[in-house]
């Protein structure tokens, strides 16, 4: 049985984690998860695509915190040091350079996991101590339906791994339902960003680009494990090929947006989906119950 | 001038640069006055994640080698390199003779 499939919220439907992707960006998969959270109750959004969240844009949350996230890394007092390598060696990702003959410390922030084993090694006191170094904001605030909860990496950071998982573990509540807006792409952030989910919507365009970008995300659904439908985003009824895919590959279809100038109109203001397309709150609820009931 | 070289295989002068910095099999420190190998050891780095040029990099400083031959080496190696003013001449294909070659002719 599925985590979390069994909980019960206030109005007697079971809370899922449903996580929302795109093998690219600009698919339409803020635009549908957004409208998904907005048409359930009881609900709290994530939006994980922390290079850039712009879920805030159709949910228009009230924030009301703002906390800066931090990781510890070592640094190193090359006054205090012995330079004996102790750490470097212990450290699993390479990300110290100790060199004895030029007493220099080298430290590669990109390549630490804030594992905390170098600061564990070293013999010398307060050699290397460790200090927080903040990687992005966490901003928390309420909409409508519940909570909303963004990261947002700081810029030039290397990965959003440790800000996605942080967010997981602090602010994911297996009580309630949540809505998680990922990365698009392929990369680790992404799969961070699903690992917790009982369900993952991917959302597609039905071009030949738009399928090959698709192909790459079921793989990595599929290696996770998880349960998996896709929407179709722009659906002018001329979807054979990415109909067939999904066939081939048993992976349902389980929404449709169609194509509309209305709609691209709407979306480029901000309005969301739920919004400007009658009736279509109603189907979202229903896809909801449809995939909570297995 | 003590040069550090990235080699694919053990076979003296006539070793291959391997194409990768810091995946080499072997990594050998050469006399390049007198055109002799000092020595040769196999690269226990090598099959490591993120991060071995910066490994090897390492090595090379604290081997006291003032030259690299091979291939470019990735941002972090260098960075390691211009801190212990090593410097970097590349080259990704031939053998440790015509590196040495290469290099006095520039
Ligand atoms: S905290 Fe862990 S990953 Fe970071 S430098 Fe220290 S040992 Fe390496
Ligand atoms: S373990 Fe401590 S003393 Fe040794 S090189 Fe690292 S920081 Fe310096």
């Amino acid at each position: 049985m599925l985590l979390g499939s069994t909980k019960k919220n206030r109005q007697g439907t079971k809370t899922m984690k449903i996580a929302v992707i795109s093998g690219k960006g600009g698919t339409g998969k803020t635009y549908f998860s957004t409208s998904l959270a907005m048409s359930l109750e009881d609900v709290d959004f994530f939006d994980l695509d922390v290079e850039e969240p712009n879920g805030y844009i159709f949910i228009k949350p009230v924030i009301s915190d703002e906390i800066q996230y931090n990781l510890l890394v070592p640094e190193i007092d090359e006054d205090r040091c012995t330079f004996c390598k102790k750490c470097a060696d212990a450290c699993a990702y390479n990300a110290l350079s100790i060199l004895p003959q030029l007493k220099k410390a080298l430290f590669f922030p990109e390549l630490c996991h804030s594992c905390g084993v170098c600061s564990f090694v070293c013999p010398v006191d307060k050699a290397l101590i460790e200090v927080e170094k903040g990687i992005g904001i966490i901003r928390k605030g309420k909409f409508s339906k519940g909570n909303f909860i963004e990261g947002k990496l700081n810029i030039g950071e290397p990965s959003g791994v440790p800000l996605i998982s942080g967010i997981m573990k602090d602010h994911l509540d297996p009580e309630r339902t949540a809505i998680i807006d990922s990365p698009p792409g392929t990369s680790c952030p992404v799969v961070e960003s699903i690992k917790k989910a009982d369900y993952v919507i991917i959302v597609t365009e039905p071009t030949p680009f738009g399928l090959s970008d698709m192909k790459l995300v079921v793989e990595i659904v599929k290696d996770l494990g998880k349960k998996t439908g896709v929407v179709i985003n722009k659906d002018r009824g001329d979807s054979k090929i990415t109909e067939e895919f999904l066939r081939k590959s048993e992976i349902p279809i389980i929404f449709r947006i169609p194509y509309s100038l209305e709609i691209q109109r709407s979306y480029s203001k901000g309005i969301p989906l739920i919004s400007t397309v009658p009736g279509i709150e109603q189907k979202l609820k229903r896809l909801y119950e449809d995939i909570s009931n297995g | 001038m003590r040069a550090f070289i990235a080699i694919s295989e053990d076979n003296g002068v006539e070793s291959k640069i391997d194409s990768r910095f810091g995946r080499g099999s072997y990594f050998m420190v050469y006399d390049m006055e007198n055109e002799k190998i000092i020595n040769v050891e196999a690269n226990k780095f090598r099959d490591e994640g993120h991060g071995v040029g910066i490994k090897t990099a390492g090595i090379a400083v604290e081997k006291g080698c003032t030259l690299v031959i091979g291939a470019q080496p990735g941002p972090k190696a260098e960075q390691v390199f211009n801190e212990g003013n090593v410097e970097i001449f590349v080259m990704t294909e031939g053998t440790v003779s015509d590196a040495v070659r290469k290099y006095k002719e520039k």
